[in-house]
């Protein structure tokens, strides 16, 4: 009778394989997800940080660029390329008898040269990304529940 | 069969196993052998770049803000030689564009094979400009069109040319006011330095702070670049047009004249501020490498007009004058009978030219520039004691400390100085002969007189910006050796001498000036006097009444001839008349009326 019953019960051994693949693949699953949610963010980090190079290499590109206009600005009006252009469009410098003196009120003469420079950020070198965001799962999980309180 | 099912599995699981621990041992093996260490620091140096970020050199202006020297872009041309090249095509083209690349030698460079360890990169050529560039760019694209990745050794390619832009020194404006500007040494590669002039006096300010960076590989530790303040911004003292006229009169006057060199220095009295110092000969700093050996004589300093000490001859007398005034010993109008010489220390001294001009003011003696009678009023009347005492108060002897490089200063002896010092120095200095000084010491002690005898300290930077703030450099008295009513005092006999002396050519129309006028003999090697060689000087400060520039001028070895009077002085009215037009001074008799308002 116990046999019986036993044998009643048990399952059939197609089934115990099935239940012990499906085991496995969900596991299997569970591992893929992981690693590709690993891979997906490592991939992003790495692209995000080759952009940023790309991004530091254009600003000191354009830092550069900046200056060589500033340069050629002074360069097209320097007295040697003014003075000829002047001239062309019919200016003529003034004789001294010609010149006429009169009182401006609140004129003090010509103000002096003030360069405004540019406010700098004030930014120091240090990492970018939040720690939070540069954690491995290993990490995160060693931090969060292996080395104890205040971990 | 079961039996062997079964072993078979057994035995693959076995061999996967022990695949598995010896891969697991050769890991720990590796980890924790004696190549560990040294894969670690490997490893480690591979993961980021260590650089060093150089600011942009600062900027100079003149005082309203127009560029004097800024920064541009060039390229380092090279080849890289990993990449698949094509050497007859880069060398025909490369010698083509670029003139200085000689073909064979490209040639040589491109043939060479790639060693990573020894030749992977190859420099061409530093300072390529931007049009040359684009050039070879537009060229190299047309190329790779046609024969992509330069495959094809029959087709032209420019595969493995390569170009990276840095900044370079650049004077717009070209030589003007070379000899204040300096130059920046930018084709020394690694020694690259600010030298001469402002360049190199304010190099470090100029130059900025470099900062050392790491720069991680790792995406995660991903640093953001610190901002690099750039170099310190100059802004000059230096007015663009007044310093251009002034060098354009200069160097007409150089023309006629014929002198070796040539200086003018336009000061301004109340500030110390320098408006202009023009120097001739000068070279275009853009080009400072060929023309410091084309254009400038061997043995000429790069600014005469501080770095060059010269006898000044009578100009000199202006503080001889002005001392025996403040000493009280003479005044305008005290006579002296000149018999044409004077006995001193065992030697006679005699005027100009030669002869005998009777009785005399102090003016007088001042307008016909009298040796016999300044060597009387040092002698006898101010002493040795007094008149060294006051050329000390006006510096001379002493450098001005004005902000440009190489200052330069001859010692001046003194009755303290007894193994240098004679009895007979008492007389010569007190016509500028015996001492020698700079230019811009002289305008320093005669600054005073034209600054109620207030002696400022001559500069040439008004302001700098330096981590975001612009801070101006106030004047500065740096002592006061007369009265501001000796000072009025000469400056009333100067303007009368001016009004007065037919020969001067120094009276500038509708202006009130004072000036006075200087020839003085050059000492040669031995020690004696040239013959036929002079210094022609001049120094002029108006309007009278409230001098706004001073002008200093001096010709070395003028050829035309040999007088202050006739090669120094008549330069200083176009250049006191350009000085008033761009400065909006008016007139005197305006100037009265509008004042009068």
């Amino acid at each position: 009778m116990r046999q019986r019953l036993a044998q009643a019960y048990r399952q059939a051994p197609w089934r115990l394989q099935t239940r012990n693949i499906l085991s496995l693949l969900v596991g299997l699953v569970i591992l893929l997800v992981v690693a590709a949610l690993y891979l997906s963010i490592s991939g992003q980090a790495a692209t995000a940080g080759v952009e940023t190079r790309f991004l530091e290499y254009d600003r000191e590109a354009a830092q550069r660029k900046i200056a060589h206009l500033e340069a050629r600005y002074g360069q097209l009006t320097s007295l040697q390329v003014m003075l000829p252009r002047a001239k062309e469009l019919g200016f003529e410098e003034p004789n001294p008898d010609d010149i006429v003196y009169v009182v401006v009120p609140g004129y003090y003469g010509r103000p002096a040269y003030v360069e405004a420079p540019p406010p700098g950020t004030g930014r120091m070198q240090g990492p970018i990304i939040k720690p939070e965001y540069r954690q491995s799962i290993w990490d995160w999980l060693f931090k969060s529940y292996l080395s104890g309180p205040g971990g | 069969m079961k039996w062997l099912s079964v072993s078979r599995f057994t035995f693959l699981g076995g061999l996967l196993t022990l695949f598995s621990l010896l891969i697991i041992s050769r890991m720990i093996a590796i980890q924790t052998g004696p190549v560990a260490e040294e894969l670690n620091n490997w490893a480690k140096s591979q993961s980021y770049e260590r650089r060093i970020v150089y600011p942009e050199r600062g900027k100079i202006y003149d005082r309203w803000g127009h560029l004097l020297a800024g920064n541009k872009i060039v390229y380092e041309l090279g080849l890289e030689l990993r990449q698949h090249r094509n050497p007859q095509s880069i060398a025909l083209t490369l010698s083509s564009i670029l003139p200085s690349l000689k073909y064979e030698e490209v040639l040589a460079a491109a043939a060479m094979p790639y060693d990573p360890a020894k030749s992977a990169y190859i420099t061409l050529s530093q300072f390529v400009d931007e049009e040359t560039k684009q050039k070879i760019e537009t060229l190299k694209n047309e190329y790779d069109q046609v024969n992509p990745g330069g495959k094809n050794p029959n087709l032209p390619s420019l595969n493995g040319v390569v170009w990276t832009p840095k900044l370079i020194r650049f004077y717009p404006e070209g030589k003007l006011a070379a000899n204040v500007l300096g130059f920046y040494t930018y084709a020394n590669i690694g020694q690259e330095t600010g030298a001469q002039g402002v360049e190199g006096y304010y190099n470090t300010l100029l130059a900025g702070r470099p900062k050392e960076m790491v720069l991680p590989f790792d995406p995660y530790e991903m640093q953001a670049l610190p901002d690099i303040p750039p170099g310190a911004d100059l802004i000059l003292t230096i007015d663009r047009e007044m310093q251009a006229a002034v060098e354009k009169i200069l160097d007409r006057a150089m023309e006629k004249n014929g002198a070796k060199s040539g200086t003018v220095i336009v000061y301004q009295p109340e500030t110390g501020e320098i408006l202009a110092m023009a120097t001739n000969p000068r070279i275009d700093p853009n080009r400072y490498g060929s023309e410091l050996t084309t254009v400038l004589p061997k043995n000429m300093a790069y600014n005469n007009a501080v770095s060059t000490v010269y006898e000044p001859g009578s100009v000199f007398k202006v503080l001889t004058m002005a001392a025996a005034i403040d000493a009280g010993v003479v005044t305008p109008d005290t006579t002296f009978i000149d018999t044409g010489g004077y006995s001193y220390g065992g030697y006679v001294f005699r005027n100009w030219n030669q002869g005998a001009w009777g009785e005399q003011t102090m003016t007088g003696c001042m307008q016909h520039s009298l040796n016999v009678c300044l060597t009387w009023v040092a002698v006898e009347k101010l002493g040795k004691g007094k008149f060294y005492e006051y050329m000390e108060a006006f510096g001379i002897g002493h450098r001005t400390n004005i902000d440009l490089a190489l200052e330069g200063q001859f010692p001046f002896s003194t009755p303290l100085d007894s193994n240098t010092w004679q009895s007979v120095n008492l007389a010569t200095n007190s016509f500028g002969q015996g001492v020698a000084v700079t230019p811009i010491q002289m305008v320093q002690a005669i600054g005073a007189i034209a600054n109620d005898g207030k002696m400022m300290w001559p500069h040439v930077v008004k302001g700098y910006i330096q981590d975001g703030r612009q801070i101006n450099i106030d004047p500065l008295v740096v002592g006061t050796p007369v009265s501001a009513e000796t000072a009025r005092t000469i400056t009333k006999m100067l303007t009368i001498t001016l009004e007065e002396e037919s020969f001067s050519n120094a009276s500038v129309p509708g202006y009130s000036v004072a000036g006075k006028t200087g020839t003085a003999q050059i000492p040669g090697e031995d020690g004696y006097y040239l013959p036929n060689a002079t210094n022609a000087s001049f120094v002029g400060w108006g309007p009278s009444d409230d001098p706004k520039f001073l002008v200093y001028i001096w010709f070395e070895q003028p050829k035309a001839d040999s007088w202050g009077s006739t090669i120094a002085a008549p330069v200083f009215p176009p250049i006191f008349k350009e000085l008033v037009r761009i400065g909006n001074i008016p007139p005197d008799d305006i100037r009265s009326q509008l004042s009068g308002r």
